[in-house]
């Protein structure tokens, strides 16, 4: 999957995470969060997804609000979808 | 004849009072808490001292706030070199968490605080009471006024224990001012301010009302608890924590009681309007008031006869000759965390950053017959049932029952408690097995780093140090 133009998911609601990304050729990934003893988690996590959506460009932007697992995986697969300028995930591979 | 004597406590304005209390550095000046986040006196009576030069004095309020963050200009000046409070929140704790101050701040609980006071480690050299109404002599009360907050309990032990003593008040009214929550003989100054504190913000914070559903859910488990706990009886006694559903429990509570024919005798501590509202339909017989946590309490404080201000001392010191929550049967408590022990921090969140306030929580969950602790299982991402605390307040001996929105845990010490509500249906799960439900939805966090200074120490009821706070590193 690749990031063709600049897409976010998510809103800095408490429990919620916002995803920003920006194409560009190389990857890039910073992660803030409110709840800091779990920003190394949510990072984690971010870089499973991303790696698992073979996505290798964009500058990405996390910023969380204490967001559970469930919750960061739905906004970063919106955003690289909205990116990739596709409609659909490919299941099989999650 | 002497024509003075009869104004001989009126001082012009705050420095002409404090210039006659003979303050001098290095001194103990104390406050009371009573304006909540609506205070202005601490920040007006801090600004006028650090204009007259005055260093290295000691601060003892029975409480500090978020309102209260234009104290580290004067920690950072100087003026402030050391604290003992029962809470700090916003700005001056995070400030504090990071280091600010050299020496370690005194956190007390409401009780330990007198207990301090009397043993002689907290020598109070000038009390400032801010008291809405008082007359010339410095009968003082907080009943009427722009602003009221009801009982004065904490500023009570003030008075009494001051070497020197200055009403602080908004209206002046003829001698004799009554009820006299601040007597004349405790009195040495009085002076008028334009405003003690903001109306608005005086009743609010933590006391509100929730509309939560998580919330209510838990109150209501809470409720069901108590009413099969086998402390639910007529004559029984009530005292509800500061937050969401620990103040809501009062509304689950209401309708059982009217079904089993049930009154309770008195209802304790901070006094809401909730309590208010079962004492004037019969239900709570007498509300025994510290501190009236809005201004329906501080109303029902000068209007109902059976609504009661007690002094700090009556309400929770260990080692006074009588306080009140040793009479207590139920106590409901809030907390940011519990560990599997039952131990509970309601003092530093889970980043080890100060954000809370120890009150009356150790004092109310040791006297009380049954301690029930509320708390949501996560908040957000946040475990609020870990496996330790990582900083202690109360101890999980005093803690009988923990009331989640995913579950409910009795203390293994108390099989009394357990059986009775097993009895009745009431559905328990293992504390272990409650806190591994929290770690599935939340994970494991990450440790939080300190560095070896203490920013904090947390003083049991009894004055011993029960743990340490230590600075986050970043």
């Amino acid at each position: 999957m690749k990031i063709h133009q600049s897409a976010v998911a998510g809103t800095f609601e408490s429990s919620d995470l916002f995803v920003e990304v920006e194409p560009q050729p190389q990857f890039s990934l910073s992660v803030t969060s409110s709840a800091t003893q779990f920003r190394d988690a949510v990072e984690t996590q971010v870089r499973n997804i991303l790696t698992k959506l073979h996505i290798e460009n964009g500058q990405w932007r996390v910023t969380d609000s204490g967001a559970l697992d469930c919750i960061i995986a739905a906004r970063v697969e919106t955003a690289a979808l909205r990116g990739a300028e596709l409609s659909a995930l490919n299941w099989e591979e999650m | 004849m002497n024509t003075n004597k009869q104004d001989r406590k009126l001082r012009s304005d705050l420095k002409d009072a404090i210039l006659a209390s003979g303050l001098k550095d290095g001194d103990t000046i104390s406050f009371h808490h009573a304006f909540r986040n609506g205070d202005l006196l601490i920040n007006d009576v801090m600004a006028t001292i650090a204009a007259m030069g005055f260093k290295n004095l000691t601060l003892a309020s029975s409480s500090l706030t978020d309102c209260h963050a234009p104290l580290v200009e004067h920690i950072k000046a100087g003026v402030i070199s050391k604290i003992y409070t029962s809470g700090l929140r916003g700005h001056l704790a995070d400030e504090i968490s990071n280091g600010l101050m050299q020496n370690p701040v005194e956190i007390h609980s409401h009780g330990g605080r007198v207990h301090l006071i009397q043993s002689g480690e907290l020598n109070i050299d000038v009390a400032f009471l801010g008291a809405p109404i008082t007359d010339k002599f410095g009968n003082a009360n907080a009943i009427s006024g722009n602003a009221r907050c009801g009982s004065l309990g904490y500023a009570k032990v003030d008075a009494n224990y001051a070497k020197h003593t200055i009403i602080l008040a908004e209206k002046l009214v003829p001698y004799p001012n009554s009820p006299a929550s601040i007597a004349q003989d405790c009195v040495d100054s009085v002076v008028l301010v334009n405003q003690l504190g903001d109306p608005s913000k005086i009743g609010g914070g933590a006391t509100r009302m929730t509309t939560n559903p998580r919330e209510l859910l838990i109150a209501k488990k809470a409720a069901d608890v108590i009413e099969h706990s086998g402390y639910f009886y007529d004559g029984f006694s009530l005292q509800t924590g500061s937050g969401g559903a620990s103040l809501a429990v009062t509304r689950f509570l209401a309708p059982k009681m009217i079904k089993n024919n049930i009154t309770a005798a008195f209802g304790l501590g901070g006094i809401t309007a909730t309590m208010v509202d079962l004492h004037q339909q019969g239900l709570i017989k007498k509300l025994l008031d510290v501190q009236s946590f809005d201004a329906t309490a501080a109303d029902s404080l000068a209007r109902n006869e059976n609504h009661i201000e007690i002094s700090a001392n009556q309400y929770a010191n260990p080692t006074s000759k009588g306080a009140a929550v040793d009479q207590l049967d139920v106590v409901i408590l809030s907390a940011l965390e519990v560990d599997t022990e039952f131990n509970v921090n309601v003092i530093t969140g889970s980043d080890g950053v100060i954000r809370g306030a120890s009150g009356g929580h150790c004092d109310a969950a040791v006297g009380a017959k049954l301690t029930i602790v509320v708390a949501p299982l996560v908040r957000g991402r946040i475990p609020t049932l870990v496996p330790k605390v990582l900083n202690l307040v109360t101890r999980g001996d005093s803690i009988d029952v923990l009331v989640t929105d995913h579950g409910i845990a009795v203390n293994p010490a108390r099989q009394d408690i357990q059986q009775q509500l097993q009895q009745n249906g009431i559905e328990l799960m293992t504390i272990e097995a409650l806190q591994q439900r929290a770690q599935l939805i939340t994970g494991v966090p990450s440790a939080i780093q300190y560095t070896d200074k203490v920013v904090a120490n947390v003083r049991y009821r009894d004055g011993s140090v029960i743990d340490r706070i230590y600075q986050v590193a970043h």
